[in-house]
């Protein structure tokens, strides 16, 4: 070791490696049009959702202003998707309406990767009764459907975003509980991670740094292609009048009010119904992109 | 007087639930094995696919417990260590793996790779961040890789470099004994002999203990100075590798050594009178 000193200067962190994994991924991605669609949807969406209350032509709409002497104009130049019964512009209700859709089917996915990982790893890791209790827990309330528990939930503490989200993820984190738990039983066998037993690590280590970084792709695609579903499920909520309340403008719930008045005057269901029809799809192309990417093995 | 030493040790796997109480036959994949390997020594396990090798590596690190025996390392019994003395105890003992595909993370740099035994360890190597990345570095050049391949991934890397790696990060516990399972079956034979010659070298540099598992005769009789024969569980035969490879006393271990191929065509096992049959 006597020729070490010269060469021991410690390189630059060559970020390369990464940054052509990266590029390596875009590519693939690229290579199916449907998820650049999917992609560009759901950005589109997001930023949208994000600078509506700024762009809409009619905020005061949003409000709760109404207009009676303009109800249901027909799409114009004026009022690119019509007026509805208040005679409110129903792009401004439309637009503004996707900011309660998004954020809330991203919480409850938020909230189920967290919990449901949470649940999952130490179920998977630990074995024996732990596994044993977590698991019929998590299977119990698999039977839940989560549109009786939300409408419960509404009926027992009343309607609002918060409410709604909470009874969503109720039923929804078992999904993503037995999904990480098999993902943590097979981790577990893989020698890094008892080569890394061997060491002497503690279980935190182990799980948080060798096996949850290793599941991360299966958990990413299952997301991305719930979202579609979640927006979904929130949007039937607000259909059935337990979701968001009325003057706040949420897709299901605008939908729900145009019902009165189909056929003659369409274009109030059209809107929000194109809105949910556009979210779901760009999110179910987004996750299959993303599952091509991730999970090359699952390809058609 | 012997650095580890293992004494009537023997594993029954269960069998499967039969019905609410009854439980199949379980599977014994170690039956009562006493060896003894000295400070400084290589000691070969050699057997067959399921002979038991790999359960009595896994017994060793106290990865499996055991149903019967005791084993001593450096004079404490380890299966009766607390955690938190096991937990110390493991950078005394390390292992290399079978197959360098899969004993790396993917998702970790080499750096961190390596360095991850000093960090699990903090507390007996106190190194500052800067020092770990220098002793990195050390590791690196010691088993013959070079400084540029510090923060890449291991999917970057050939079977045997990656082979390296697992060898630098059993080092870097600054262990004594050294587990060799199977370090060279999944490499190219050109690349055998160089991770063999740099094992050779460590253990000189370092003063290693090795216990050193593998099922090719040749690499063993390269490598070691002890060699044990295992065969369903049992230690049928062991001794000098001298003494085992020129006269051997069991059917089973004459058996392994005609199967050996011999780099002489005239001397081919096919070409020579067919000594054994099966052994039962």
């Amino acid at each position: 070791m006597s020729d070490l000193t010269q060469t021991t200067a410690v390189p630059k962190r060559d970020r390369s490696a990464r940054a052509e994994n990266w590029a390596r991924a875009f590519y693939r991605f690229r290579q199916s049009w449907l998820s650049l669609i999917g992609l560009a949807i759901v950005v589109t969406l997001i930023v949208l959702a994000v600078i509506a209350p700024w762009i809409v032509p009619h905020p005061d709409h949003v409000a709760g202003t109404t207009n009676t002497g303009f109800r249901f104009q027909p799409p114009s130049a004026a009022a690119w998707f019509g007026t509805n019964e208040l005679g409110q512009d129903v792009f401004s209700l439309v637009l503004v309406g996707a900011r309660v859709s998004l954020f809330s089917a991203m919480v409850v996915i938020a909230l189920a990767i967290v919990i449901g990982t949470l649940v999952g790893a130490i179920a998977g890791y630990f074995g024996g009764w732990i596994d044993e209790i977590l698991m019929r827990f998590t299977d119990l309330l698999l039977t839940i459907p989560s549109l009786i528990l939300a409408m419960a939930v509404a009926a027992a503490l009343g309607t609002g975003v918060w409410n709604m989200i909470i009874a969503i993820t109720v039923t929804w984190w078992p999904a993503y509980a037995r999904l990480v738990r098999g993902e943590v039983l097979v981790k577990k066998q893989e020698q890094f991670v008892v080569a890394s037993v061997a060491l002497g690590a503690g279980w935190p280590r182990i799980l948080g740094l060798h096996i949850l970084p290793n599941i991360v792709s299966p958990l990413v695609v299952k997301a991305s292609l719930d979202m579609g579903f979640a927006i979904l499920t929130v949007a039937s909520l607000g259909f059935v009048g337990i979701g968001v309340k009325p003057p706040t403008p949420e897709w299901g719930t605008l939908l729900s009010g145009a019902r009165a008045y189909m056929p003659d005057y369409w274009w109030t269901a059209v809107a929000p119904g194109t809105a949910i029809f556009l979210a779901v799809l760009a999110f179910n192309l987004l996750g299959d992109g993303l599952r091509d990417v991730l999970d090359p093995k699952a390809r058609r | 007087m012997s650095f580890l030493r293992i004494e009537n040790v023997s594993k029954v796997f269960p069998g499967a639930r039969q019905g609410l109480f009854g439980r199949a036959e379980g599977f014994r994949a170690l039956d009562d094995v006493s060896l003894s390997i000295p400070r400084g020594a290589s000691f070969g396990l050699v057997g067959e696919s399921g002979s038991g090798k790999t359960t009595l590596t896994r017994c060793i690190l106290r990865l499996e417990t055991l149903s019967a025996g005791k084993i001593w390392f450096d004079g404490t019994d380890l299966h009766q260590l607390p955690p938190q003395a096991m937990r110390r105890l493991r950078s005394r003992l390390q292992i290399v793996f079978q197959d360098p595909y899969a004993s790396l993370d993917p998702r970790m740099t080499i750096h961190d790779i390596i360095a991850e035994p000093m960090v699990i360890h903090a507390d007996t190597m106190p190194l500052s961040a800067r020092q770990r990345t220098e002793r990195v570095l050390e590791l690196l050049l010691q088993v013959g890789l070079r400084s540029e391949h510090l923060f890449r991934y291991p999917h970057e890397f050939s079977g045997g470099q990656r082979q390296r790696i697992g060898i630098a990060r059993a080092l870097a516990a600054k262990p004594e004994f050294l587990i060799l399972d199977e370090p060279t079956s999944a490499l190219d034979v050109s690349v055998q002999a160089d991770v063999l010659n740099l094992l050779h070298r460590l253990q000189d540099e370092l003063g290693l203990t090795y216990f050193f598992i593998s099922h090719d005769l040749g690499v063993v009789r390269y490598v070691c100075d002890d060699v044990a024969v295992i065969w369903r569980g049992k230690l049928v035969e062991q001794g000098p590798v001298e003494r085992i490879f020129d006269s051997p006393q069991n059917d089973y271990t004459r058996m392994l050594l005609d199967a050996m191929p011999d780099p002489d065509p005239d001397l081919s096992p096919f070409r020579r009178a067919q000594t054994t049959g099966e052994i039962a």
